[in-house]
């Protein structure tokens, strides 16, 4: 057996963030007012590095400025955080429970969330907040559901297991979509519906400089701590016997990282709405490229979830003129047959035997 | 390295599994538990490589208290081979095999040629070496067993223990699986389901029944008519193999 050297993470991280990059930028020039992707450039170099280019001030001090700065870039940027923390919690998620059928809102996270939002937009809870209302019911809704679930997987008669954890998961979503329909069925208010379905669809529209510190540092300290757990993240797919023998508290280990991307996911629904799918197919997707094996699952999908999310935007933004569509309808309208063609072409058997 | 189990006994829910085990593994032997199904044999071992906790007693592996250890000092030292071995995720047999370097490596510690070595030599003492790029899970039974030994023996641990590792084997591969791991020069602790292979490969046989050691010896002590009885229910013959001492046992009915 060779050294594998015939695949060059290394060259293939360093090309997936040069695309991330220019995807990024270019992202910036789609949208109601068409702008080049020099002023692009030219507004990003100026606001990080100071630099101002030749006969750039008119551009610096136009509404062009306004809106590279401070309504497109944060967006971009809010769809880069949101895509590689949603396929983050996809691939820790899928190897704690050892299911290929997880996604980061199997442990109700979403419904959760859901619940909290709609509380918020049709009965007015948590205004105290002001504009970050809703985001703040969505988060409390996402954390107590996910702790609920803990509490109820690891708790009572037996030992906790995956299958436990699951179906509490399920149990809780059917709860918290209940009341949901609840509040939406007995609320009169045709504006708030139309903004909670919005919601549970998913969107970038709240996105502005104010959220996105918070979300960055959260997903950013996760990433790096998962980076370095690749090999837990392995053996933890080879089952709980197996990896107690390799030197791996199971137990222990699948609390603390439940834990985690329970934070994530909160912290991203809260932000950007229940976005279907990316965490469910992107690692499915990166696995079927190029294995199991997290060293190489976990940096790709990061990359490959923002780069997946920054365009569905940009097609949420443009595809209806002077309108905008929930973003989650994009993610699934194009990842679901993107999906389906490499379930068809490729050999990856999900797990299965 | 010595393995050692003093009145260990185990419980599983409230129901006591094994009871008052004392069982002593050292100076190169090969030591095999037999016993018939229930007998406890599988939950010695899980409470030895630590997959279970015993609820009395106490067990030692290398001179040190087993709970006195973390899980990755005992994970070094022992090379497991479990019973079940599902994998629930694509993994390639090369990607199988090197997991069992996984207690030896520190937090970002990347895989070195020196491991790749290791594993492929792994590969090659169960006959695997040419399926390292096929995926787990498209192997057949006896395959998936082979890679688990080799996962074990990448390891480099100074003692083994398996449960049943002749398990989906054929007849070539169960001997050469036994003359492989009896060749490596350290401890061996297998549950053991062949009585005759136990009887050839094993050093010293530990009998159980019913969550209790009920006899201890060499396989020509342990393997008595009546014992095989008692224990198992079955009415055999033991002959003897004049040149080599080693004995054979023949069943002849229930």
């Amino acid at each position: 057996m060779k050294k594998k050297k015939n695949f060059p993470l290394s060259i293939v991280l360093i090309v997936m963030s040069v695309l991330l990059i220019l995807s990024l930028i270019s992202a910036i020039t789609f949208g109601p007012v068409p702008i080049k992707t020099m002023d692009v450039a030219k507004v990003i170099c100026y606001k990080i590095f100071g630099i101002q280019t030749a006969q750039a001030s008119e551009l610096l001090n136009g509404p062009t400025m306004e809106i590279i700065w401070n309504i497109r870039l944060p967006r971009v940027l809010m769809a880069v955080v949101v895509g590689a923390g949603l396929s983050l919690s996809g691939v820790v998620m899928q190897a704690v429970v050892r299911n290929p059928l997880a996604n980061p809102y199997v442990l109700g996270i979403s419904s959760g969330a859901s619940l909290g939002a709609t509380a918020g937009i049709l009965l007015g809870m948590f205004s105290w907040f002001g504009a970050l209302g809703i985001s703040v019911g969505a988060f409390a809704g996402a954390l107590l559901t996910s702790m609920f679930v803990f509490a109820i997987a690891f708790s009572g008669k037996g030992r906790g297991n995956t299958i436990k954890l699951l179906l509490a998961g399920m149990a809780v979503n059917a709860i918290c979509s209940a009341f949901t329909n609840f509040i939406i069925y007995i609320a009169k208010d045709a504006e708030g519906i139309r903004s909670v379905s919005f919601w549970t669809m998913g969107g970038l529209t709240s996105s502005s400089w104010n959220l996105l510190p918070i979300l960055f540092v959260v997903t950013t300290v996760m990433i790096v701590f998962f980076l370095t757990q690749f090999r837990v993240l392995n053996v933890l797919l080879v089952g709980e016997e197996s990896a107690m023998t390799l030197g791996i508290n199971v137990a222990k280990v699948r609390k603390f990282y439940l834990v985690l991307t329970s934070c994530v996911t909160a912290v991203v629904v809260a932000a950007s709405g229940t976005i279907g799918f990316v965490g469910l197919i992107v690692p499915h997707i990166v696995r079927m490229i190029v294995g199991s094996d997290h060293k190489r699952v976990l940096p790709i999908s990061l990359l490959g979830g923002s780069i997946f999310l920054i365009w569905c935007d940009v097609l949420a933004r443009m595809i209806m003129y002077n309108s905008e569509i929930p973003i989650g309808i994009i993610t699934s309208m194009i990842g679901g047959p993107f999906f389906i063609y490499l379930m068809l072409t490729k050999s990856y058997g999900f797990g299965g035997e | 390295m010595n393995i050692k189990t003093k009145n260990l006994s185990v419980d599983i829910g409230r129901k006591n599994i094994i009871h008052d085990v004392s069982i002593d593994v050292e100076k190169h032997e090969f030591v095999g538990i037999v016993g018939p199904n229930g007998s406890g044999k599988s939950t010695l071992l899980k409470s030895v490589y630590r997959v279970l906790r015993p609820s009395a007693g106490m067990i030692e592996i290398d001179g040190k208290l087993q709970n006195e250890i973390s899980l990755k000092e005992s994970a070094k030292k022992l090379g497991v081979l479990t019973q079940s071995s599902d994998l629930s995720f694509d993994f390639t047999v090369e990607e199988v095999v090197m997991m069992g370097r996984t207690p030896h490596k520190k937090l970002m510690e990347p895989d070195s040629d020196e491991d790749y070595e290791i594993a492929r030599d792994s590969l090659k003492k169960v006959g695997m070496e040419d399926l390292t790029d096929r995926e787990f899970n498209t192997l057949s039974g006896g395959e998936r067993q082979r890679v688990l030994i080799a996962r074990a023996l990448t390891g480099q641990p100074k003692a083994l223990i398996l449960d049943e590792p002749t398990n989906h084997l054929d007849i070539h591969y169960q001997i050469s699986l036994l003359e492989i791991v009896s060749s490596l020069g350290i401890e061996v602790f297998s549950a053991m389901h062949d009585l005759n292979l136990a009887a050839t490969y094993c050093t010293k046989i530990y009998m159980m029944k019913k969550g209790q050691i009920v006899s201890c010896g060499t396989p020509k002590e342990v393997f008595v008519p009546e014992m095989l009885r008692d224990v198992f229910g079955v009415n055999a013959e033991i002959s003897e193999n004049r040149e080599n001492g080693r004995i054979n046992i023949i069943y002849t009915g229930i």
